[in-house]
């Protein structure tokens, strides 16, 4: 593999914290505060952009920025799938910083300075975990990222807000000290390597009691990904502001937890070891299968929108990790593609839920009957997120789903394709009575629709394009199948 | 003059000691300021010698040009007087011990004012014979010499902590019990050492000693090695041996604690690895398994026991005087895993938490200057009266948390991979416990410091004024809250040119 030595993934970083420091600066004047966010995400993605053509032609850019450990050192490296995911997430954070506008201001809501600066923060740290070189660096923006999102998680800062944010951090903070960390030193002082390698670190001939239990400890410490039982915070971060919970909880903390269990398995275990020792690839399997049937049914007794979208998250998360777990190419492909076409949906799904309780306060389901006829807009885009996350087309959903089934044939672990179908069936379960209630059900509360009105303009903007970007997905897949097939390559065996 | 460099470190503290004490008669202004000067003396020497050592190995000292004499039939030539001695295992301690007192000496002035109003001279003599005290232990390359000063620092605490309100007395006398008790018993094991080898000097005596132990006369230097490692022991609060500590941090000068809380007991344990490693050979540890799995087994004991007690605290200064007994289990159990990681990061921990201890009860002074006390229900609202105070404090409580990239985190790395590799598991646990503890800690400051109030920038909310510390408190508190992020990142450097060559040889990698 050919590599570049270049500064640009660490600029690439620090645009958003540059972007963190001016918004605490200048947060009198909340349209210079916003315009600095926006000319932020606009020059990070330009340079993103500008990395993708080499990085599609299979060469790396690398930097290191000082050694910390023997061995192990502060250090980026850009491979395609690092450059999909920081691309996810840079281009959700300008429509939901349009939302946060849309959605923070009308309401007069308090400290939105902290808001956004913090909101930066985490994006600078999901970036930083995107182009993280070894286990170590990526650890490091792991830990950022759970910091920074608390204030945000407690931005209402009342009694709900403080028990989801204890929740918040008791899992997250608890399974990666607790667990990863372990698991982090125990692979250096057995491998004295922590960086991601094509084949993994391990030495043949590594017992696989050992092997087993530090793929466990990972698994379960990187809770971010939601596996169960460590999935309790993500419902209980539904405290957030809407904003938060569609591009943190939908998008880039939770994509971070995948991402990390991916880079685990395909760059310290390796897919050759994953593939030829049974044990491993079937507990990956097993837990994400049965994490992705328990999340789906739970999502169908939820009655708060957030919450069935909490348990829906949690369900679509095993996807990926599943997808990983076959050890297959189109399995991996699939899963890597899931990551953005998921993002979409549900970051629509989410900003949806918010404009709706914006619009009329509404939460629960039981609560908007009829509520289609007033906010056509809002539940149109509404269902073509729906879409998405179920994997109809014509959306983004549809590609994923299908190279993770056909990833699954491939694989030794067929009955896979029974889960994912099983699966898609629930989550079209529970979304689409939504979406019907919505626009045929009779109104349970006719005086507070009377009341109802779409939105204003900064609101709906955000989820016309995320919604927009959906079904593009759909229609262009083949560009970020590339990425998602150039990472696939790299990293299983001809 | 750089050869006079190791005594300078010494003398600048005595001195300033010395001075202040004596113009405090008829210039009490002029106290502060000559304990300052010494102390800031100390650390340039201290600082300079880092260099020289990490260039050219070990400087040795020696005191009225006593040196060595060649012995017929002695290999190693015989130092008559006493040694003093900057090698890789002591040179870093000496820059933390002075530069946290230069620091600490900076910031104690206002707290003084107005905590001990009336009596400043006698405080900054006392503090500066402290200091001198211990960097005397650090330095001194002669285990009698090591006692003697081992006693300045107690008697200078003693009487610290009784400068205190309330219960002070009670809390010193305790100390005073148990502290002279350690030093009786480290005295008595020096005993007999000297009694077996003839010397007092630490060259000598690690060259003698394993010709005795290999010749079978190992009966009566083990007993001595047990006494001093119950007196080091003793003189830490390492557990069983803990329970005056809390008290007299908690009860002593808010200004008294900020410096004993982070040397003290750092260097009690710094006298411990300088008997492990350079006295006696490591090779004697691992052969003494029976030790080596009782102080593993207290170290974790202690970090559980401590974690405990800290989340029942309902004061701030009590809470932290926990934290400073679950971090001594941390670098004793790293030391007597007795492998490379271990004793790097207990090496490591000693100088990094010396840094941490400090800034955190920097912090916690700031907090009681303006709050005047310390209850943790009293911070409501701290986050926004002492915005920039409790900035330095999340900072912190990462460090002690081990959040990367503090120091903390990479010490903590090393004492796990050393634990790992060791396979002590419940050491391992008990030092994820210890972090997980300090971790619920934090965020309950935070609920109640800030999520507690109404948000003062909301509209009808009380608004919440500002009430920074005064800034010859703030910036050294801010200082050392950022010297433990630059700590961290280069722990690596330190690592790799100081501490890795203070380990001895014979170690597995």
């Amino acid at each position: 593999m050919e590599t570049i030595h270049s500064f640009t993934p660490v600029w690439i970083i620090l645009t958003s914290s540059v972007a963190a420091l001016l918004v605490a600066l200048l947060g009198r004047w909340p349209n210079v505060r916003e315009s600095c966010i926006f000319a932020a995400a606009a020059i990070k993605l330009g340079l993103l952009l500008s990395l993708a053509p080499a990085v599609l032609d299979g060469k790396l850019y690398e930097f290191e920025v000082m050694e910390l450990l023997p061995n192990v050192g502060l250090a980026f490296r850009v491979d395609a799938l690092g450059l999909m995911f920081a691309l996810v997430s840079v281009s959700l954070w300008i429509p939901t910083t349009i939302f946060s506008m849309g959605f923070l201001r009308p309401l007069k809501r308090h400290a939105q300075t902290r808001f956004f600066f913090f909101f930066a923060i985490a994006i600078s740290s999901a970036v930083g975990v995107a182009f993280s070189a070894n286990l170590l660096t990526l650890f490091i923006f792991y830990e950022a990222l759970s910091l920074s999102t608390y204030p945000l998680v407690t931005h209402h800062q009342d009694d709900d807000a403080i028990k989801g944010g204890r929740k918040y951090l008791t899992y997250l903070l608890g399974t990666s000290i607790a667990l990863a960390l372990p698991a982090m030193i125990i692979v250096y002082q057995q491998t004295g390597n922590l960086d991601f390698t094509n084949g993994g670190v391990f030495a043949d001939g590594t017992s696989t009691t050992l092997l087993v239990v530090l793929l466990v400890m990972f698994l379960f410490g990187f809770a971010k990904a939601g596996l169960m039982p460590f999935h309790a915070w993500l419902p209980g971060a539904m405290v957030a502001p809407a904003p938060v919970s569609a591009l943190l909880h939908a998008v880039a903390v939770v994509k971070v937890g995948v991402f990390s269990i991916i880079r685990v398995l395909t760059g310290i275990f390796g897919v050759d070891l994953l593939a030829n020792t049974p044990s491993l690839s079937t507990i990956v399997c097993v837990l994400a299968a049965i994490t992705l049937i328990v999340a789906s049914l739970i999502a169908l007794t939820q009655d708060n929108i957030k919450s069935r979208l909490a348990y829906s998250t949690i369900g679509q998360l095993s996807y990926i990790i599943l997808g990983v777990g076959l050890a297959t190419k189109s399995g991996i492909a699939g899963a890597a593609l899931h990551i953005p076409m998921h993002a979409f949906g549900k970051i629509t799904l989410f900003l949806c839920a918010g404009a709706i309780y914006q619009a009329c306060g509404a939460k629960c389901i039981s609560e908007i009957h009829g509520l289609g006829r007033k906010l056509p807009l809002t539940m149109t885009a509404f269902f073509i997120g729906s879409l998405c996350v179920i994997g109809l087309p014509p959306t983004g959903g549809f590609v994923s789903k299908w190279y993770l089934l056909n990833g699954s044939l491939d694989s030794a672990q067929q009955w896979a394709f029974a889960v994912f179908l099983t699966s898609s069936l629930l989550n079209a379960a529970y979304f689409l009575p939504i979406v019907y209630k919505a626009f045929f059900a009779t109104p349970t509360d006719p005086a507070r629709l009377d009341k109802t009105k779409e939105p204003p303009p900064l609101t709906v903007v955000p989820l016309f394009i995320t919604s927009a970007g959906c079904v593009l997905l759909f229609f262009f897949s083949g560009k970020l199948f590339q990425f998602a097939n150039t990472f696939a390559e790299m990293y299983t065996p001809q | 003059m750089t050869e006079q460099l190791p005594i300078i470190i010494i003398l600048g503290p005595l001195l300033g000691a010395v001075l202040a004490a004596f113009t405090g008669w008829f210039r009490p202004r002029l106290s502060h300021p000559l304990v300052v000067l010494g102390l800031a003396i100390s650390f340039a020497a201290a600082l300079k010698l880092v260099f020289i050592v990490a260039d050219a190995g070990a400087q040795k000292y020696w005191l009225g040009g006593w040196g060595e004499k060649v012995v017929p039939g002695q290999k190693e030539p015989f130092v008559v007087g006493i040694q003093i001695t900057v090698d890789y295992l002591n040179t870093l301690l000496l820059v933390a011990v002075s530069g946290i007192a230069l620091l600490t000496s900076v910031y104690t002035r206002r707290l003084v004012d107005t905590e001990l109003a009336g009596r400043q001279r006698y405080f900054y003599a006392l503090f500066s014979l402290l200091v001198t005290g211990l960097l005397g232990i650090t330095i001194t390359g002669d285990i009698f010499n090591l006692y003697v000063f081992m006693e300045i620092a107690a008697l200078s605490s003693y009487a610290l902590i009784a400068y205190g309100r309330g219960r002070a007395y009670m809390a010193a006398f305790n100390y005073l019990i148990m502290g002279t008790m350690g030093a009786c018993l480290y005295l008595l094991g020096v005993g007999f050492v000297f009694a077996k080898t003839g010397t007092l000097n630490i060259d000598n005596v690690s060259a003698i000693i394993p010709a005795l132990l290999n010749s079978g006369q190992s009966q009566a230097l083990f007993v001595g090695f047990v006494l001093i490692l119950l007196g080091a022991w003793a003189k830490m609060a390492f557990f069983p041996f803990h329970g005056w500590l809390p008290n007299a941090y908690a009860h002593a000068p808010t200004a008294g604690a900020a410096i004993l809380a982070p040397l003290a007991t750092k260097v009690a344990v710094y006298t411990m690895l300088r008997i492990m490693v350079t006295v006696y050979s490591i090779e004697y540890i691992i052969h003494s398994p029976g030790i080596q799995s009782l102080a593993l087994y207290l170290s974790s004991l202690a970090i559980v026991i401590a974690s405990f007690f800290s989340l029942t605290q309902t004061n701030l200064k009590k809470l932290a005087s926990y934290f400073v007994l679950s971090e001594i289990g941390y670098m004793v159990g790293g030391a007597w895993l007795a492998n490379k990681p271990g004793l790097t990061g207990a090496m490591v921990h000693v100088v990094a938490d010396a840094a941490m201890t400090s800034a955190l009860f920097m912090a916690i002074g700031c907090i009681v200057y303006r709050l005047g006390q310390a209850q943790l229900d009293d911070l409501k609202g701290v986050f926004f009266k002492m915005p920039v105070t409790m900035a330095a404090f999340v900072v912190t409580m990462a460090a002690l948390i081990g959040v990367p990239p503090t120091c903390g985190f990479f010490s903590k790395w090393y004492l796990i991979q050393g634990a790992a590799q060791a396979g002590v598991w419940h050491f391992v646990a008990a030092l994820l416990l210890s972090s997980l503890v300090k971790a619920i800690i934090l965020f309950r400051i935070i609920e109640i410091g800030y999520n507690r109030v109404p948000h003062p920038a909301i509209e009808g909310n009380p608004a919440i004024p500002r009430n920074e510390a005064p800034l010859s408190m703030l910036i050294p508190t801010v200082a050392m809250a950022l010297g433990l992020i630059a700590l961290g990142l280069g722990t690596s450097t330190l690592v790799n040119t100081i501490i890795a060559k203070a380990l001895p040889a014979a170690l597995a990698p």
